[in-house]
């Protein structure tokens, strides 16, 4: 079914059509999650917390094609409150075992995964969103409110950090 | 391209991570009704009349809403269709005539006054005739841009921010980092600036006979001058005040002046019951959040070290960029992103950023085509440090290069092939361009723009379906006189260092190969030579005798993987064939340093013949060391190899010499070491 006439059934209180739309992007979703917070529950909590929100406010949403766009900034919007709230509550984040661990988990994933948990949290929000939001720079510049150049280097030499420690 | 790699490395260990099975959409009903299930309201949302309901019932959590407020464009509609092969600059004859500033008219023009009016420069930016301008300009980007939701994914070919130190060479290798303190002559180290006689802040300075550091809320000072090393002042400044957080960034030094550089967030909740915008598709009754951000600098005499005695300071809006100081004059950089008001309860003058508590005032704005950052561009006299020389505001995106002569603005321009530079004068603090040029490709590195006897040179890095670099010659009026195209195909640019008339420049896809380039001919800028070895430098450095120090990584030419950090000295007296005189490795791939993207955590010295750097050792159990190296007889010598607490920032570490010791300065303390015994241990000092 097209798009945007998905969208707009779900404007109209749809949900299998709101469902189809989200099928295309839940697993982006997850992953942003799970990789922005590293803990399993909370991404859970947090991307059921990002399509209760996103249901009752899609009739705002204006272009169909934004919606993963837009999904994606409820969701980050998010996930940056959830940090702060972690960044009071505790000062050193052990990272010694990896939460997700799978039957089809590989250590290189693992690995991989660590590494990137090493990375600062605006260092992650900025590959996150890039990677499973698909956003453009400039796009991440405007939600994270910073200058486009600034963005760009600060994922080069985040990818840089992680190349080291994944060599 | 390795980014490319990671990126998908990244992307593939996702792949198998399980989604939870309540989140799967054929579990969606579940989540809806199961989140909703707190409300006393009807269960059934699948209504649109209950919507509202939902919308009220979740609204009652407080939540975050960050005004989604775009980064400029510079308006391409301006710059497209100007790039051909034969000349870089937009309507080279059309528009010289709205430059005001011509070559004859700059001599009587030069006798500025704060009263000097801004003209608009070249094609890049008009100067606004009020705030309505303001207002289209911010009201063109947002209705170009942020209702513009094409998901195209990233583009490839991320441009880089590459740092190498760039100093302007006279022809003779002189003292370039050397300060002599007038009553002593005492010889110390200076901040590893980009351009000679252009002071920029830092978190550590010296004079020679103290050593002052930034610190969580203020500077300490610390008496050198006898081998006990002792506190001597501390200013502290209230930062947890109502008014917001303040952060203390960081400092200038200069005889008896201290400058401190504080950035203050003031972002708060506003509790003023106006809804979020629409754009972000949220709910109704949240409340937005307002970011206030404004960085001072504040004075202090130090005449009496012990007692620094506050003179004053002066705010202007914005995030902290960057500063540097020319003479007696510090120049502050700061972004402030603008919002498009909605004309009701927020109108243009409320979002104009304000400078010493007043309003910018229209004739000081620069307008792009379109945007929404301010960029931010001050002046103070240290002398007279209650108020601003100039002003300017730039309603774009900017990175900066100061020259001796000249500042020059260059927005790399997103989604762009081209780069717009803008020049600007500085004459006694005032603030005013004058024109402006445009190049293809961006520019990635700091030390790729330099200014040589008032010339700028640039080298760019494109990426089309293959990547490139070029090198540009600019002409007084920032058109091209000559260019090389095409160089290093498939390449990235990992560091550049304008020396005099040659270019040193470092690209690497598995090998490195540093050209050396000669521009002596404006028209023609000719490779003379080119060196091919493993690994690259990050960041190069002239050195004596004819050499050329490159820090970097060295990798395996074969897999590209990482193997430790190196020091190479590159004997470039013969041009056409350049030579590796000497290496020194750092041989772990666990090794790293802060050092290798930001030049100011580099010492290099050439008089002193000391080059400095920390790193960080890291796998599991993390150590933290202070290299320091000296090259003699084209070779290399370690001299400290000193490890230092593992708490510290590496970023944050400066190693700097005074008279005949030599200090290693972090957020702990002090450490001091004798030059003339081996680099044996003096004594060791932490700050209170």
């Amino acid at each position: 079914m097209e798009k945007s006439s998905l969208v707009q059934r779900a404007k109209d209180g749809d949900v299998n059509a709101f469902a189809e739309l989200y099928k295309e992007i839940y697993k982006d979703l997850y992953r942003f999650a799970l990789y922005m917070l590293k803990n399993p529950t909370d991404a859970e909590d947090i991307v059921s917390d990002t399509v209760v929100n996103a249901f009752a406010a899609i009739h705002k949403l204006r272009s169909a094609d934004a919606f993963k766009a837009w999904i994606f900034k409820i969701l980050s919007n998010k996930c940056r409150s959830k940090l702060k709230e972690y960044s009071d509550k505790y000062t050193v984040f052990d990272v010694c075992a990896d939460p997700v661990l799978t039957v089809d988990s590989c250590a290189d994933d693992v690995i991989t995964r660590q590494a990137f948990y090493e990375l600062t949290e605006q260092e992650r929000i900025i590959i996150g969103l890039h990677i499973f939001g698909g956003y453009t720079s400039k796009e991440i510049s405007r939600a994270l409110k910073l200058n486009e150049n600034t963005v760009r280097s600060k994922e080069r030499r985040a990818l840089e950090k992680l190349a080291e420690k994944l060599r | 391209m390795y980014e490319r790699e990671i990126l998908d490395k990244i992307r593939d260990s996702a792949e198998n991570i399980e989604v939870p099975k309540n989140l799967s959409p054929d579990n969606l009903q579940k989540v809806l009704l199961c989140k909703n299930s707190k409300s006393q309201e009807d269960k059934n949302i699948f209504s649109k009349r209950k919507l509202w309901h939902i919308n009220k019932i979740l609204a009652k959590t407080a939540v975050f809403v960050l005004i989604i407020a775009a980064t400029a464009g510079i308006g391409l509609g301006i710059y497209s269709n100007t790039l051909n092969s034969g000349s870089d600059k937009a309507n080279v004859d059309g528009n010289k005539i709205n430059i005001f500033n011509t070559k004859d008219e700059k001599s009587d023009s030069e006798e500025l006054t704060g009263t000097q009016k801004k003209q608009s420069v070249g094609d890049a930016y008009v100067i606004a005739q009020d705030y309505n301008n303001v207002y289209n300009t911010i009201e063109k980007y947002y209705s170009t841009y942020v209702r513009d939701s094409n998901i195209s994914g990233m583009e490839s070919g991320i441009a880089f921010e590459e740092k190498s130190a760039d100093l302007s060479e006279k022809a003779e290798y002189g003292s370039a980092n050397r300060q002599e303190d007038a009553e002593s002559l005492l010889e110390y180290s200076t901040t590893n600036v980009q351009t000679e006689n252009i002071d920029e802040s830092d978190i550590v300075k010296t004079d020679g006979r103290y050593i002052y550091k930034t610190t969580i809320d203020g500077v300490c000072i610390t008496d050198i001058q006898t081998d006990d090393m002792k506190v001597v002042g501390n200013i502290k400044l209230d930062i947890y005040k109502k008014e917001g957080f303040k952060e203390i960034k960081e400092i200038y030094v200069d005889n008896n002046k201290l400058n401190i550089i504080v950035e203050t967030d003031n972002s708060d909740i506003l509790d003023d019951g106006i809804i979020a915008y629409e754009e972000i598709g949220y709910l109704t009754d949240v409340k937005r959040i307002s970011t206030k951000v404004s960085t001072s600098v504040i004075t202090y005499d130090i005449t009496d070290r012990e007692n620094p005695l506050y003179e004053g300071e002066v705010e202007q809006d914005g995030s902290y960029y960057s500063s540097r100081k020319k003479g007696d004059i510090v120049y502050l950089f700061t972004n402030k992103y603008m919002e498009l008001p909605d004309n009701d309860t927020h109108k243009i003058e409320d979002e104009i950023p304000k400078v010493g508590g007043q309003k910018i005032p229209a004739e000081d704005i620069y307008l792009a085509d379109m945007g929404c950052n301010a960029f931010i561009i001050t002046s103070v006299d240290i002398m007279e440090c209650k108020k601003y020389v100039d002003t300017a505001m730039i309603l774009n995106n900017a990175d900066i290069y100061m020259g001796s002569e000249y500042l020059y603005l260059y927005n790399n321009g997103y989604n762009s092939d081209n780069t717009v530079i803008t020049r600007f004068s500085m004459t006694d603090g005032v603030i005013s361009g004058d024109t402006s040029g445009i190049v293809k490709g961006n520019i990635t590195d700091t030390f790729s723009i330099n200014e040589y006897n008032g010339k700028l040179r640039v080298v760019t890095w494109s990426w089309n379906e293959e990547s490139s670099s070029d090198v540009f010659l600019l002409d007084d009026d920032l058109s091209v006189t000559g260019a090389i195209r095409g160089l290093a195909r498939n390449e990235e640019i990992k560091s550049a260092r304008f020396i005099g008339d040659k270019l040193y420049l470092v690209t690497y896809e598995n090998t490195d190969p540093l050209f050396i380039i000669d521009l002596s001919d404006e028209a023609n800028p000719e490779v003379l030579s080119s060196l091919e070895i493993t690994g690259f430098s990050e960041y190069l450095h002239i050195w004596n005798d004819g050499m050329l120090l490159g820090f970097g990584i060295e990798t395996d030419p074969h897999s590209g993987e990482w193997e430790g950090i190196k020091l190479c000295a590159f004997d470039v007296r013969d041009e056409a064939d350049v030579k590796v005189a000497d290496t020194f490795y750092l041989k772990n791939k666990n090794y790293s340093s802060d050092a290798l993207y930001d030049y100011k955590c580099i010492l290099a010295d050439r008089n002193a013949n000391l080059f400095g750097f920390a790193v960080e050792l890291g796998d599991r159990t993390t150590t933290v060391k202070y290299e320091l190296f000296t090259l003699k007889d084209g070779k290399l010598h370690r001299l400290l190899d000193e490890e230092i607490d593992k708490s510290v920032l590496v970023s944050e570490v400066r190693g700097l010499y005074s008279g005949k010791h030599f200090y290693i300065v972090s957020e702990k303390g002090i450490k001091s070491f004798d030059m003339e015994n081996n680099y044996s241990k003096v004594n060791e000092i932490l700050f209170p």
